[in-house]
């Protein structure tokens, strides 16, 4: 096995799953600041579990629901012709739902922080809901979607538990970056184990840096 | 023309008023705070929704509890300014007047507008680059941009200093008569409605309690908070702004400053009989030392 296939593999699922994230979590955040639902709070709570949970506890309860005697594990393998648990499109399941929180609660401050005048003055001038939306609520919460976008990637990129738990450890499938950490001090290989997380660290610390540093310029701008 | 009649009621505060707009005219909505002008002003725009009550413009029912009609904002032909200004930040002066305007070819009417309220040369700015009184002339034309039907006006010039709500006034004026909009302006200024307005509807608490002309409406009202005091004009001077005009009552005298156009107005001459009004919201009162 190449030495860079784990690292590749951290980057394309974090990478992948950001762009579901951002896809899903954007209407998804947008529902959480303006539904008037009674229960929305039981929604939000359920999001941030993965802030709190061990991430073995979640990546358990993923696993009893893909895997191949659940139903769903059943039905996913029918129509794909394969099974969810220990593939990439699993991990990628677990890894969006465990980096949620990341994603959604940026996007959702940037939105409520809109000030709501602004949308009150945009439907009073004749323009939709949607059309508020993208002209208005959008492009003044690119700081908070920008961050929600990075930490998720981020976040993925330094998982551990859920991944494990969901997909293994099989080689160029499942075995990404922080697996293959573990896995090489478990061999004691502590050379190749230092190169991993020496890269993962300066990788970390690079995209939080990229973060504060944005941060930093919109609040100058503004 | 519009007919409103609107009853609501919150925790600690009931509304319940009737009152027409006139097509064409500026009817001011004047009252103390708390007495729930900018709530009507909310319905009406279809930002909030009433308890109960009708709201019709012409022969088209914009609210009706009954019907259970209700538009949103977005279908009543409004045109809403706000009194904190509301401008999109990241939209410059131009676009943000243009916001509104769905139809491209109307776009060129951009540049008249903008200079309507003399902003030419600041169509690239955004509004943090702006002052008070700038910014809210651009949240005036980009609420006329639409062509409304009714402009609304949330004590549009509240949030100004002084010298600048004197100089909007004037420019209100002129643009309101020249686009020959109705429109409904709230306000707690007597000045501007003295101003501003051809009718007023007095408000308090949730109640209308007069409405009319603002000469009807505010000529011989007596509040308690007013002083009013009846007396002859004993002299005027006057330069090309500003007149003193001392009115004797009893033994005493009382001069006062007022607008040289306003005695022009009236016409006033020394001998004439005068009612002199003032709020008394800001006096000081000594007991007087008696002799012994």
């Amino acid at each position: 096995m190449n030495f860079a296939t784990p690292l590749l593999l951290s980057l394309k699922l974090s990478l992948v799953t950001m762009i579901l994230l951002f896809i899903a979590g954007i209407p998804f955040a947008y529902w959480l600041v303006f539904s008037r639902m009674r229960w929305k709070f039981l929604v939000e709570s359920v999001v941030a579990l993965p802030l709190v949970l061990p991430p073995t506890v979640l990546g358990f309860y993923l696993l009893m629901i893909v895997g191949g005697n659940s139903f769903m594990g059943r039905w996913y393998a029918s129509a794909f012709n394969k099974t969810l648990a220990f593939s990439f499109e699993g991990l990628v399941l677990g890894s969006f739902i465990y980096s949620l929180p990341f994603a959604v609660q940026p996007f959702q401050t940037a939105f409520a922080g809109v000030d709501r005048k602004l949308l009150e003055a945009s439907w009073s001038l004749g323009r939709s809901h949607l059309y508020t939306f993208f002209s208005v609520i959008l492009p003044l919460s690119r700081q908070g979607i920008i961050t929600g976008c990075v930490l998720s990637f981020a976040h993925t990129l330094g998982e551990f538990g859920v991944v494990l738990m969901i997909g293994g450890n099989i080689p160029g499938i499942t075995k990404v970056a922080s697996v293959a950490i573990y896995d090489e001090v478990q061999s004691l290989n502590y050379g190749s184990a230092n190169i991993y997380s020496a890269i993962l660290l300066s990788f970390s610390f690079i995209i939080l840096a990229v973060v504060y540093f944005i941060n930093r310029r919109f609040i100058r701008t503004i | 023309m519009l007919n409103i009649s609107l009853q609501k009621t919150w925790k600690e505060f009931g509304l319940d008023v009737a009152f027409e707009i006139p097509r064409g005219k500026v009817t001011a909505l004047f009252g103390p705070s708390g007495a729930g002008k900018s709530s009507i002003l909310r319905i009406i725009s279809g930002l909030e929704t009433a308890d109960g009550g009708i709201i019709l413009h012409g022969r088209e029912v914009w609210f009706d509890d009954k019907q259970k009609i209700h538009l949103p904002p977005q279908q009543r032909s409004i045109g809403f300014v706000f009194q904190d200004f509301a401008l999109f930040p990241h939209l410059t002066v131009e676009r943000n007047v243009a916001y509104g305007i769905k139809e491209k070819r109307r776009l060129n009417e951009l540049k008249d507008l903008i200079s309507l309220v003399g902003l030419s040369g600041y169509e690239r700015y955004y509004p943090a680059q702006l002052s008070g009184g700038q910014k809210q002339r651009v949240a005036l034309i980009r609420a006329l941009a639409r062509k409304p039907d009714l402009l609304l006006l949330d004590e549009p010039l509240s949030a100004l200093d002084w010298e600048t709500r004197r100089q909007l006034q004037e420019d209100l004026k002129k643009i309101i008569k020249q686009l020959h909009v109705t429109t409904l302006y709230v306000t707690h200024d007597v000045t501007e409605v003295y101003k501003l307005a051809d009718y007023v509807v007095v408000l308090e608490s949730g109640r209308v309690v007069k409405k009319g002309t603002p000469e009807e409406v505010f000529l011989g009202k007596k509040l308690s908070t007013r002083i009013q005091i009846v007396g002859k004009v004993v002299s005027i001077e006057s330069d090309s702004i500003m007149a003193a005009v001392t009115v004797m009552h009893d033994d005493q005298y009382f001069k006062t400053l007022i607008d040289t156009e306003e005695v022009d107005r009236l016409n006033l001459k020394v001998g004439d009989d005068v009612v002199i009004g003032a709020k008394s919201s800001d006096v000081i009162l000594f007991k007087a030392l008696t002799q012994s």
